[in-house]
């Protein structure tokens, strides 16, 4: 292979790249925090004893859970405003399409973990006198959190990967500028190359941190 | 002790759809007075001390604590209404149990297991909670693993702190659902000592045990219980060893306590 790498070129369109990789934190920021809200709201609705709740909650999560990400994203660009006259730019229905997707898996994983808290915990709790909410508050909570902690991150690193999609529709984050970048200047090997290493950084030290934070609380916590 | 009960549960019913699983238990349990509750398994001794404190609630009769009834309330025109969560719970606080699966909580140290009751719903300041509690952990032999977390814990130790987080909140009554069940036969003895100082310290209790020399020795009172009816009932030496009925003498011919102390 001859290709004559230059690297320079990152350097002299900095600015640029640097401001795409703040809009894709941003739309990751942005959409994990309402998805987590999403979830949050639709985990108990889930899993609520009257089916005029959990029907229409799980089937919007069966739903959203079979449709491709980028359908979501597309889907809601294109028929959002004809819907419901919704004018949303770019970068906001991408941050919505996203938060939906996710909120439908956080949903999912928040009510596993309440669900997998151990019943004779939660009586333990009511027999010293415990109300509900403060068992749920001092005793479910604490014991899913532990046990939500690792799908949490995975779904988190879903997002983050997700938020590339709004380069379909020409949201300037980073493979969108990344790509536009490299055909401008004709080194897509160093543009992109960038693109996937920002990912590696970003992600990889993420996962490994996870992957300790999750041993440690099991040996801590849950090891028999 | 006196004669007033500080527990009295009146034809106390319950059934899961159409099993019928209570079919009016009655007894009393006094000041101080420790009861065993004996039964084959399935006979229904969970559900009738899981009623006592309403974490199965009850298709019929009353439990009262202190002439308190228990989980429900009758307002003066005589209309007789569930309690809320937060009446019963008020109500709870004065009555601890202890657990087959011991059920400490796992995020919790074993001190913060014992402390979490008093502070929570009690509203014991913090640092009166942890010296009481840390009491109580010395005086089930626990002391040095205060700051330890359950998994790190025996099975024996772990039920020893249950108690000790039973003991914390200064309960009227205290409910044990075999809680030895759970445990290696080696492990069995350190919690019997345990309960059994409890029995002769004044503790009220109401136990269901399948350890008979136990039942013998910390008992007052010892209760069988048949497909949810109590066929026997008295002091320990007449029920285990002059049962009237035919269903207990068949119940106790294999069960008869070895010599010696429980523990
Ligand atoms: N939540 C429930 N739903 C339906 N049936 C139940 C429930 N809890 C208990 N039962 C049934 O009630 C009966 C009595 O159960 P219970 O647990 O009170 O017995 P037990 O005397 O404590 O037995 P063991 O010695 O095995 O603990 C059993 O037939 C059991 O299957
Ligand atoms: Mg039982």
């Amino acid at each position: 292979m001859s290709y004559e790498w230059d690297f320079s070129i990152l350097l002299q369109y900095r600015e640029l790249l640097l401001n795409a990789a703040l809009t894709t934190f941003q739309l990751v920021a942005l959409s994990v925090t309402l998805g987590v809200l999403i979830g949050l709201a639709l985990a108990p609705l889930r899993m609520a004893e009257a089916r005029l709740l959990r029907y229409p909650a799980t089937a919007l999560i069966e739903f959203i859970r079979s449709t491709p990400p980028l359908v979501l994203v597309v889907w809601s660009y294109y028929c959002l405003p004809i819907l419901g006259g919704l004018a949303l730019s770019a970068f906001w229905t991408c941050v919505l399409a996203i938060a939906l997707y996710s909120g439908v898996f956080f949903a999912e994983i928040f009510r596993a973990g309440v669900q997998a808290v151990d019943r004779g915990l939660v009586e333990a709790g009511l027999a010293v006198g415990m109300r509900p909410a403060t068992v749920l508050r001092r005793v479910i909570g604490p014991v899913a959190f532990l046990r939500v902690l690792p799908p949490f991150t995975s779904q988190c690193v879903m997002a983050i990967k997700n938020s590339v999609l709004g380069s379909y529709i020409a949201v300037g984050e980073i493979l969108y500028e990344g790509q536009r970048l490299s055909t401008q200047t004709f080194r897509p090997l160093e543009v992109l190359t960038l693109v996937a290493a920002f990912f590696v950084a970003l992600i990889l030290p993420m996962t490994l941190a996870a992957g300790a934070l999750e041993r440690r609380i099991f040996l801590r916590y849950f090891r028999r | 002790m006196t004669d007033t009960p500080l527990l009295a549960v009146e034809d106390l019913r319950k059934s899961f759809g159409s099993l019928e699983v209570l079919k009016g238990a009655s007894f009393t349990v006094r000041p101080s007075e420790v009861i065993g509750l004996l039964g084959r398994s399935g006979s229904g001794k969970s559900t009738l001390l899981r009623c006592l404190n309403m974490l199965e609630t009850p298709t019929g009769g009353r439990v009262l604590l202190d002439g308190e009834e228990i989980g429900f309330k009758t307002d003066p025109s005589g209309r007789r209404r569930a309690l809320s969560g937060a009446e019963v719970a008020r109500q709870r606080a004065r009555m601890s149990m202890v657990f087959q699966q011991f059920n400490l909580w796992p995020h919790r140290t074993a001190l913060g297991n014992v402390i979490e009751g008093p502070i929570q719903v009690l509203g014991v300041p913090p640092e009166q909670a942890r010296t009481e509690g840390l009491a109580l952990l010395d005086r089930v032999g626990l002391l040095a693993k205060a700051d330890v977390h359950p998994i790190r814990l025996s099975g024996g130790q772990q039920q020893r702190v249950a108690i000790a987080r039973a003991l914390a909140m200064r309960p009227k009554i205290m409910l044990f659902d075999e809680p030895t069940s759970a445990l290696d036969p080696e492990l069995v003895a350190e919690v019997l000592q345990v309960m059994l100082d409890l029995a002769k310290t004044g503790t009220t209790m109401v136990v269901v045990t399948h350890e008979m020399a136990f039942a013998r020795d910390a008992c007052d009172t010892v209760m069988l219980l048949e497909s949810g009816e109590i066929i026997e009932r008295g002091p320990p030496d007449q029920v285990m060893s002059r049962p009237s009925d035919e269903r207990a003498r068949q119940f106790f011919g294999g069960r008869r306590p070895n010599a010696g102390a429980a523990a």
